[in-house]
C-alpha cells in the first residue's frame, strides 16, 4: 500500500456486484493504480480489455452473460501475457485448478480482505518488475 | 643283406616260426597283471622282443619332448654306463641329418661302422598313423653278420607295435588323468554344493526364527497397547463412570506409550536393516558438537539406568574436539543402542561410556562398558550377524529385535570406523567402536573439563509457547489430525483441519492463514500438488511439509515445489512447538499486516460499508420474495452475493450465515431456509440498529 508503481498502471475489475466492484476499485486506487475500469459482466470485461491497455485484471468467476472462465479464455486469447487474478465466492479445488490451468496468475476467495488483495497486487508488482509486464 | 646263406626249406620254416614266436610272446606284458603299464615297462618288453630278432649289443629309445622339437634318450639297454655313449652318437646323427632322414621313413636306416664295417648301427622311427612316438637306436656287436630282410621287416613290425603300444598307453594315461581330475572336480563341487545348501538352510532357518521372533516381538507390545486402550475406553464408556480412577488410567496410558515406542523402535530397526541390506542407508554428514550429542544420550540413558538402579558414568578423554564432521543422528543411534543394551543386560553395577579422540588418525573412539551377564567367546562373531542374538533364548528373556548390533556394526563402518567387543561371561562386556571425524584443527580441541560443558544448552522441561494466529493444516490420518489439533490448541493458535490437498487449497485461499502445515501423502490431491496450486494462486505465506520422508533429495524437491520447510514425522511435541515458534516469531511482520485485516477506517470505506449495510433490508425483502415464488435458482444467486460481500464490507457474520444457507440449498433441505432467512433478518436488524 505504501510504494506507488513508477509507471501509470491500469486495472480492470469485473464483478456483477456493483458494491464489490467499488470496493476493489477503491483499494486498487489506494494501492497505486492510476485508473481502474469497472465491468459488471464478462462481455463488458472482454470489451474493456480490447479498448484499454490493461495491466492487471480482477475477474469474478460467477458473472452473467459471460462467466469468469469464458472471460478468462477470451482475454487470454486477446493477450497471452494477460495478468488475471480470479475472484470467487466458492474456491472449489476444481475451479482453482481450472483457472490456474487456463493461465490465471492468482486466485482470491471472497470475502476479499485487504490482505488478500494487497498480497495479489504485490505478487503482480514483483512479477511485473521481473517480467516487464509493464510496457 | 639279402638272404640267409644256409637256408633250407625246412630250416627256413623253422626259423620263420621262431621269429614269429618271438614276435608274439612278449605281448603278454600288455595283458599282464600290470594294468597301468608305464613307458618304461613297454620299452623293456619290446627291448626283449627286439633282441630275440636281432641281438643288439646296445640299444635305446628316444622320445620327443612336448613341442616335438627335440628328442631325449629315455630308455637304454644294457643299463651300464652306455647312456653317454649313445647320447653322443645320436647327437652326431642329428647333426649330420641322418636322424631326420630316419624320422621320415618308416623302415630301418642302417649305418655301417667300425673296422671293415663290421659293426652295424640301426635307427628306426616309431610312428603311428598320425604321429611320431619315438626313435629306436641299436648297435650290433662286431661279430654280427649281415642282417637279413626278414629280421629287418620283423624289426619294423615290432617298432610299429611298440609305437601303438606307447600311444595307447599315453592315451590311457590321459584318460586316467582326466578321470581323476573329473572325480576331484565332482567331489569338490559336491562339497561346495553341500556347503551352499547348509548355508542356505541355516540362513533360511535364521530368517524363519527371526520372523517368528519378530512376530512375537510385535505382538507382545501390541497386546498391551490394545488391551490397555480397550480398558481405558470401556472405563470411559461406562455410564457409571463418574468414579474413573485417574491414577489407574494414567498408569495404563503410560504402559500404552511405553509399548508403542518400543514397537516403533523395533519397526525402525527392521527398516534400517532392510535399508542397509539393500545398500540404501543414507549417511548425512554435518559439523556438530560431539559433547552435546553425548550429553543428550546421557540424559536419555540416565533415565533407563535409574529404573534399574544402575550408575551411569560418562568420561571424556581430553583434549576433545568441540566439533566434528560426521552424521550425528547415526552416531547417536549407535551410542543409544549400545548403552541401552548395556543396561538391558546388567543387573547391578555401573555402565560406563568413554569417549576419546585420536588426532593423527582423525578418529573418535567410544567404549560402552557394562558389568552384565557377558557374551560367551564363541558367540562374539555371531553377535554382529543379522537375525541373531548371542542365544535365541536371549530374545525371549530380554526382548529386542536382535538387530541393534548388526545395525551398529554397519553404521560404524559407514561412518568410517569399526566395532568390536571384549567380554567375559558373568563379568561384563565392553563394546568399542570408532568413527572418522574429518579434520579437527588444533584450536578446535577442548583442553579443560570446564570448557567441555560451556556450551551445554539447558534442556529443561518445556511448556507449549503462547502464540496467536491462524493455521490451516492437512493430514489424512485422523489420529494424527487430532494430535496436531491438540498441540495447536495448547499454543492458543486457531486452526482449520483438512484431510486432503483439495480441502487444504480451498481453506487456505479462503482463510489466508499465517502458516500452512501440509502432509505430503494424501488422497484426492497430495501435498505437493496442493502447494504448487496455492503458490500459483498467489498464496505467499509459509507452507511446511509434514512428512516421514526426509531424505535429502526429497527435501530438496519440497523446497523446489514451493514449501518453506519440513517437519519430520513422527511429530514430537517439542519439535512441533519450536517449529511454530519459529514461524510465529518470523511472522511478526505479517501479524501486523493481519491486524490491518479490517479495512482501514478511511472515509471511503466507511461510506461503502454504510451503503452496503443500508442495502441489506432491501436485499432481505428480495430474498423473501424469491423464496415465496419458489425460485430457488435466483434465491441461491442472492445468497451467493451476500456471501461474497458480507465479509468484504466488514460483516463476516453475514458471510458465515450465507455459507450455511448455500450448503442447505445444495443439500435441498429447503424447509430449513425460512428459519435461516429469519436468522438473517435478526442479524440485519442488529447491523442497521448499530449503524
Amino acid at each position: 500500500m505504501s510504494e506507488k508503481p513508477k509507471k501509470e498502471q491500469i486495472a480492470l475489475v469485473a464483478d456483477d456486484s456493483v458494491l464489490l466492484c467499488n470496493l476493489l476499485k477503491e483499494s486498487l486506487l489506494e494501492l497505486g493504480f492510476s485508473e481502474v475500469i469497472v465491468a459488471n459482466n464478462g462481455k463488458q470485461a472482454v470489451q474493456a480489455y480490447k479498448m484499454n491497455k490493461i495491466d492487471l485484471t480482477f475477474l469474478d468467476l460467477e458473472m452473467p452473460i459471460l462467466n469468469g472462465i469464458e472471460t478468462l479464455k477470451a482475454i487470454k486469447t486477446l493477450d497471452a501475457n494477460a495478468y488475471v487474478v480470479i475472484v470467487s465466492g466458492t474456491g472449489t479445488a476444481a475451479s482453482v485448478k481450472q483457472a490456474i490451468a487456463l493461465g490465471a496468475k492468482g486466485f482470491v476467495v471472497k470475502p476479499c480482505s485487504p490482505a488478500k488483495i494487497s498480497e495479489a497486487v504485490q505478487k503482480y508488482q514483483t512479477q511485473a518488475a521481473e517480467h516487464r509486464y509493464t510496457e | 643283406m639279402s638272404k640267409q646263406p644256409t637256408a633250407s626249406n625246412s630250416g627256413d620254416l623253422q626259423y620263420l616260426l621262431e621269429m614269429l614266436d618271438a614276435l608274439v610272446a612278449p605281448e603278454d606284458y600288455l595283458s599282464g597283471s600290470e594294468k597301468h603299464s608305464s613307458k618304461e615297462a613297454i620299452f623293456a618288453a619290446y627291448q626283449l622282443q627286439i633282441r630275440q630278432i636281432i641281438p643288439f649289443e646296445k640299444m635305446g629309445f628316444m622320445v620327443p619332448d612336448e613341442d616335438g622339437l627335440d628328442f631325449e634318450l629315455e630308455y637304454f639297454w644294457p643299463e651300464s654306463q652306455i647312456e653317454k655313449e649313445l647320447q653322443e652318437q645320436l647327437e652326431q646323427y642329428i647333426e649330420d641329418r641322418t636322424f631326420s632322414v630316419a624320422l621320415q621313413q618308416n623302415r630301418p636306416v642302417i649305418l655301417q661302422k667300425g673296422e671293415h664295417n663290421s659293426e652295424l648301427e640301426i635307427l628306426h622311427v616309431l610312428a603311428t598313423r598320425s604321429k611320431i612316438v619315438a626313435m629306436f637306436f641299436g648297435v650290433t656287436g662286431k661279430i654280427k653278420k649281415e642282417l637279413n630282410e626278414l629280421q629287418l621287416k620283423m624289426l619294423s613290425i615290432i617298432m610299429a607295435n611298440c609305437a601303438y603300444a606307447l600311444d595307447s598307453n599315453e592315451l590311457a594315461t590321459q584318460i586316467r588323468e582326466y578321470n581323476e581330475q573329473l572325480e576331484t572336480k565332482i567331489e569338490y563341487r559336491t562339497r561346495e554344493l553341500l556347503t551352499a545348501k547348509e548355508v542356505a538352510e541355516s540362513a533360511n532357518k535364521a530368517k524363519t526364527e527371526f520372523l517368528s521372533n519378530m512376530s512375537h516381538e510385535l505382538r507382545t507390545p501390541l497386546t498391551s497397547i490394545i488391551g490397555y486402550a480397550e480398558s481405558i475406553h470401556q472405563g470411559l464408556a461406562d455410564p457409571v463412570a463418574q468414579n474413573i480412577n485417574l491414577e489407574k488410567t494414567k498408569k495404563q496410558s503410560e504402559v500404552i506409550i511405553r509399548n508403542a515406542s518400543h514397537l516403533s523402535q523395533i519397526i525402525n530397526d527392521v527398516l534400517d536393516l532392510s535399508k542397509i541390506e539393500s545398500g540404501n542407508l543414507e549417511i548425512e554428514k554435518m559439523v556438530f558438537s560431539p559433547v552435546l550429542m553425548i550429553e543428550e544420550v546421557k540424559n536419555l540413558v540416565t533415565l533407563m539406568a535409574k529404573d534399574k538402579n544402575l550408575e551411569l558414568i560418562v568420561h571424556y578423554q581430553l583434549p576433545f574436539p568441540a566439533e566434528i564432521d560426521s552424521d550425528p543422528t547415526r552416531l547417536k543411534q549407535i551410542l543409544l543402542n549400545l548403552s541401552s543394551n548395556a543396561i538391558k543386560f546388567t543387573e547391578s553395577g555401573t555402565i560406563r561410556i568413554e569417549a576419546s579422540f585420536v588426532q593423527p588418525e582423525q578418529k573418535m573412539f567410544f567404549k560402552v562398558i557394562d558389568e552384565g551377564i557377558g557374551v560367551a567367546p564363541d558367540k562374539h562373531g555371531q553377535i554382529f550377524e543379522p537375525f541373531r542374538q548371542a542365544d535365541n533364548s536371549t530374545t525371549r528373556c530380554f526382548g529386542g529385535s536382535g538387530l541393534g548390533l548388526v545395525i551398529c556394526k554397519h553404521l560404524s563402518e559407514a561412518l568410517g570406523g569399526n566395532i568390536s567387543l571384549k567380554s567375559e561371561i558373568g563379568k561384563g562386556t565392553t563394546f568399542s567402536f570408532s568413527i572418522a571425524t574429518g579434520k579437527v584443527p588444533y584450536e578446535n580441541l577442548i583442553q579443560t573439563e570446564m570448557e567441555l560443558f560451556e556450551n551445554k544448552e539447558d534442556d529443561d522441561d518445556f511448556k507449549p509457547p503462547s502464540l496467536q494466529g491462524h493455521v490451516v493444516f492437512s493430514e489424512d490420518w485422523i489420529d494424527n489430525q487430532d494430535l496436531i489439533a491438540f498441540y495447536l490448541e495448547n499454543t492458543g493458535l486457531s486452526y482449520t483441519a483438512t484431510s486432503n490437498g483439495e480441502e487444504a487449497v480451498e481453506k487456505v485461499l479462503e482463510e489466508s492463514p499465517a502458516l500452512v502445515l501440509m502432509d505430503i501423502q494424501m488422497p484426492v490431491m497430495d501435498g505437493m500438488e496442493a502447494t504448487q496450486l496455492l503458490r500459483a494462486c498467489g498464496y505467499s505465506g509459509p507452507i511446511v511439509a509434514l512428512t516421514a520422508n526426509v531424505l535429502k533429495d526429497e527435501v530438496e524437491k519440497y523446497m523446489a515445489n514451493g514449501f518453506d520447510g519440513f517437519l519430520a514425522k513422527p511429530i514430537g511435541q517439542k519439535k512441533f512447538y519450536s517449529l511454530l515458534e519459529q514461524y510465529f516469531e518470523k511472522s511478526s511482520i505479517s501479524k501486523k499486516e493481519q491486524s490491518q485485516d479490517s479495512w482501514p477506517a478511511s472515509d471511503k470505506f466507511k461510506t461503502m460499508s454504510a451503503n452496503f449495510a443500508s442495502s441489506l433490508p432491501e436485499r432481505l425483502k428480495e430474498l423473501r420474495e424469491v423464496l415465496g415464488q419458489g425460485d430457488l435458482k435466483q434465491f441461491a444467486a442472492l445468497v451467493h452475493g451476500l456471501k461474497g460481500a458480507g465479509g468484504s464490507f466488514g460483516y463476516p457474520e453475514i458471510t458465515v450465515l450465507a455459507k450455511e444457507m448455500e450448503k442447505v440449498i445444495k443439500e435441498r433441505a429447503i424447509k430449513e431456509l425460512p428459519y435461516q432467512v429469519n436468522e438473517l433478518e435478526k442479524m440485519i436488524n442488529d447491523i442497521v440498529l448499530n449503524q
